[in-house]
């Protein structure tokens, strides 16, 4: 009787131990959680502004989330590599992107590529690359040095714990690659080209030093209206170079969808009131 | 007036240009075309005309227009306003159906023209326009916005931070007490993730506004998609019907002489519809249009009636025996109307019309009555007649007659003639009253009906 009572309870302490296990999660895969929460936000609003017929600006949304959950997951990838998972790098990566300036292409806006770039080289020991990526990151002002210093929690993840959080990320990847497809951008990757004003700078460099290259510049404020949809200035450069280059459909175009997001925008009126008069109307 | 009967004549279709406001104000209508869709006719007879139109059964004119939209905005339960509302939200930039390059070289041209602060310095004109159009960027940007990033990029504080990064990674597998200062973070660290999305929504308002706008632009779709099926619909309809020549209770006036009487007044009424049966595969006015006319010919006789001892004198053999009295010398004859009766004289006349209009605008118009019909009811009218010859002593005669003047039909009756005749002589004194229902026919006067009768009926463009 004794030994069944004693069974019982080494039973009882090892059932409630074991439940206690694996009710408590560590506070730093929350904070892991708290990130992909905050990347499906996006996705979220991606879907919003689709509903709501805002399709520039649901691009940049997904696109950000994207880059940034994508991003991410790579960074997994490549530390699970590392840790000895599979024969090659590509053996992990699978068919989801595994390259650091398309990843980072989906959106220049986003941060997180640079980052956890960085976070990669710092976890090989290549402290100097991993610096140059994390100075890219912060210079720009999505990044917050003070919250966003946490993701270096990766690091010190089991490989299990690892593969779980690829889990949770493939399942918002996919999610978001549902309904966006990443356009293969061939405007540069660089750190700066998350400002629009930078690239607005560029493209009227670009026409300062030949007045005709509309289309240089055009590429310009293409990449900054990827950037920053919701500024007037970055629709009134595409819907001029456009007009110089003699497209007018596309100029009523970037003219309406600024008023959409900037009505307020007296550039934009001013074009709007010139080419209804032309117009005839 | 040339111009108006060219375009009649060679176009079918006249189109204008939609004014941006109209009616139905608060609609972008740029993308419909109306046709004028009216055009005056006159219809000839005698020296008569009637003025009448020629017009699109269907016409797909601004008036119309508005029709449909009025019928849409209620099926989709908006007003005006909603649209107003919706159009401030949305778009601004109407898409214009043509746009030559001409006219784009205007906007390029006004653009620069309408910049307020075109910068200083040597700058050309697309570089202007940039920088007069850009609200956010000065012309002093260049080379400085990536001065100022890349001055950014080298600060000591990101130099720090990142040289602080890589030794924290270090760190976090040795040392739990750092790994306790970073998850310490989390709820600051969770409330940062979740303003991710916000952050990118921007501020409330601006997002309101976006939202706002883009249903406005939702729900605007939604109105020209519904109402270019109903002006399509009714385009098509339209186009099917062809033209048609409309009198609607056209009249036409005029005073005549009736027996020598004057200012009676004749009233001619036209209803008459001729549907074009045949056209050019262009849908012109062209063609061949046939129908049914119906005229209504009436007769305000008050003159007539007030004065029938004038008219009396003009009416066949008694008139001219009266005239003869009156003209014979010794005779004094005195005529008064004593009863005005009742005159009614109506025409109605219809049948079938067809006309042709030639490529040139010429129209040519055949009417073949099936029915022509004369209503005249005249009775009451009494003429009362007094007469003395004098200037005899050896015979004298006086007496008073009295006419009654009536008609069923086009032909005038004198009858009911009663008379007092009175004779003096110095061998005789005579006094007989003659009374008798007799009657005699006195004709009709035809001028009632020179207008119509035997002359050609002829149709053109007003116009011409």
């Amino acid at each position: 009787m004794r030994k069944l009572i004693a069974a019982t309870l080494i039973c009882l302490i090892i059932v409630t131990a074991l439940s206690g296990c694996q009710g408590k999660q560590p506070d730093y895969i929350k904070i892991i959680d708290a990130y992909i929460n905050g990347f499906s936000g996006l996705y979220e609003q991606g879907n919003e502004y689709t509903e709501l017929g805002l399709q520039l600006q649901a691009d940049y949304a997904y696109g950000w989330a994207a880059a940034s959950v994508s991003s991410m997951r790579y960074c997994i990838d490549c530390l699970l590599y590392l840790a000895g998972e599979g024969d090659t790098l590509e053996d992990v990566v699978g068919e989801r992107p595994g390259n650091w300036d398309e990843i980072a292409a989906m959106n220049y806006a986003s941060p997180y590529p640079y980052f956890f770039e960085g976070l990669v080289y710092n976890y090989q020991g290549k402290n100097e690359e991993a610096k140059s990526c994390y100075e890219k990151a912060l210079v720009n002002p999505k990044f917050s040095a003070e919250h966003d210093e946490s993701l270096l929690i990766l690091t010190i993840l089991s490989v299990s714990e690892l593969k779980a959080v690829k889990k949770k990320l493939i399942l918002l990847e996919d999610k978001i690659f549902e309904v966006y497809s990443p356009v293969k951008s061939r405007y540069p990757r660089s750190h700066l080209h998350f400002s629009d004003k930078y690239l607005r700078t560029l493209a009227k460099e670009c026409l300062t030093a030949n007045e005709n290259d509309y289309r240089g510049a055009l590429r310009h404020y293409k990449a900054a209206l990827a950037v920053n949809p919701f500024e007037g200035d970055n629709f009134v450069g595409c819907a001029l170079m456009h007009m110089y280059l003699g497209d007018i459909e596309q100029t009523f175009f970037y003219v309406n969808e600024g008023l959409f997001v900037d009505p307020e925008h007296e550039g934009l009126n001013k074009i709007a009131e010139l080419l209804n008069q032309e117009a005839g109307q | 007036m040339m111009k108006k009967l060219l375009m009649l004549l060679l176009i079918l279709f006249i189109i204008i240009q939609p004014p941006t406001v109209f009616a139905a104000s608060h609609i972008d209508l740029s993308r419909v075309k109306f046709s004028s869709g009216r055009e005056p006719v006159i219809f000839t007879f005698g020296d008569l005309h009637m003025d009448g139109v020629l017009e699109q059964a269907y016409p797909f004119t601004e008036a119309e227009i508005d029709k449909l939209v009025q019928e849409t905005l209620k099926a989709m339960n908006l007003t005006q306003l909603d649209i107003m509302e919706a159009n401030k939200k949305v778009e601004k930039a109407k898409r214009a159906s043509e746009f030559t390059k001409e006219d784009l070289e205007r906007v390029k041209k006004n653009m620069l023209t309408t910049i307020s602060a075109v910068p200083a310095g040597n700058v050309t004109s697309v570089l202007s326009a940039v920088a007069g159009y850009m609200g956010s960027s000065s012309w002093d940007d260049i080379g400085t916005a990536s001065v100022d990033l890349l001055e950014n990029t080298t600060t000591s504080w990101v130099k720090d931070t990142a040289g602080g990064f890589v030794n924290k990674a270090g760190e976090l597998g040795k040392n739990a007490n750092t790994v306790n200062a970073v998850t310490n973070k989390l709820l600051a660290i969770e409330k940062f993730c979740e303003m991710l999305a916000d952050e990118h929504a921007r501020t409330k308002q601006k997002w309101k506004d976006i939202a706002d706008g883009a249903n406005a632009k939702r729900m605007l779709n939604e109105f020209y998609y519904a109402l270019q099926r109903k002006i399509d619909a009714y385009k098509s309809e339209s186009d099917e019907a062809g033209w048609r020549i409309l009198f609607d209770q056209t009249a036409v006036g005029r005073n005549f002489t009736f027996f020598g009487v004057d200012s009676n007044y004749q009233t001619w009424f036209l209803d008459m519809i001729l549907v074009q049966r045949a056209t050019d595969e262009i849908g012109s006015v062209a063609g061949i249009y046939q129908g049914s006319y119906h005229i209504r010919c009436t007769h305000e006789m008050s003159n007539f009636q007030s004065r029938a001892h004038e008219a009396i004198v003009n009416m066949g053999e008694v008139g001219s025996a009266i005239k003869k009295m009156q003209a014979t010398p010794g005779y004094t004859v005195n005529l008064r109307t004593v009863s005005p009766g009742k005159v009614e004289i109506e025409r109605i006349i219809s049948g079938f019309g067809e006309a042709e209009i030639k490529p040139n605008g010429e129209m040519i118009l055949s009417l073949q009555p099936e029915t022509d019909e004369i209503i005249v009811n005249i009775s009451g009218m009494e003429v009362e007649m007094d007469y003395s010859v004098a200037g005899s002593s050896i015979l004298q005669s006086r007496g008073k007659i009295t006419f009654q003047i009536s008609a069923d039909q086009e032909e005038i009756v004198i009858g009911g003639i009663s008379a007092n005749i009175l004779v003096k002589s110095p061998d005789v004194n005579f006094a007989h009253e003659i009374s008798g229902s007799g009657t005699v026919k006195a004709g009709w006067d035809k001028e009632i009906w020179k207008h119509w009768d035997g002359t050609e009926k002829t149709l053109q463009h007003a116009g011409r």
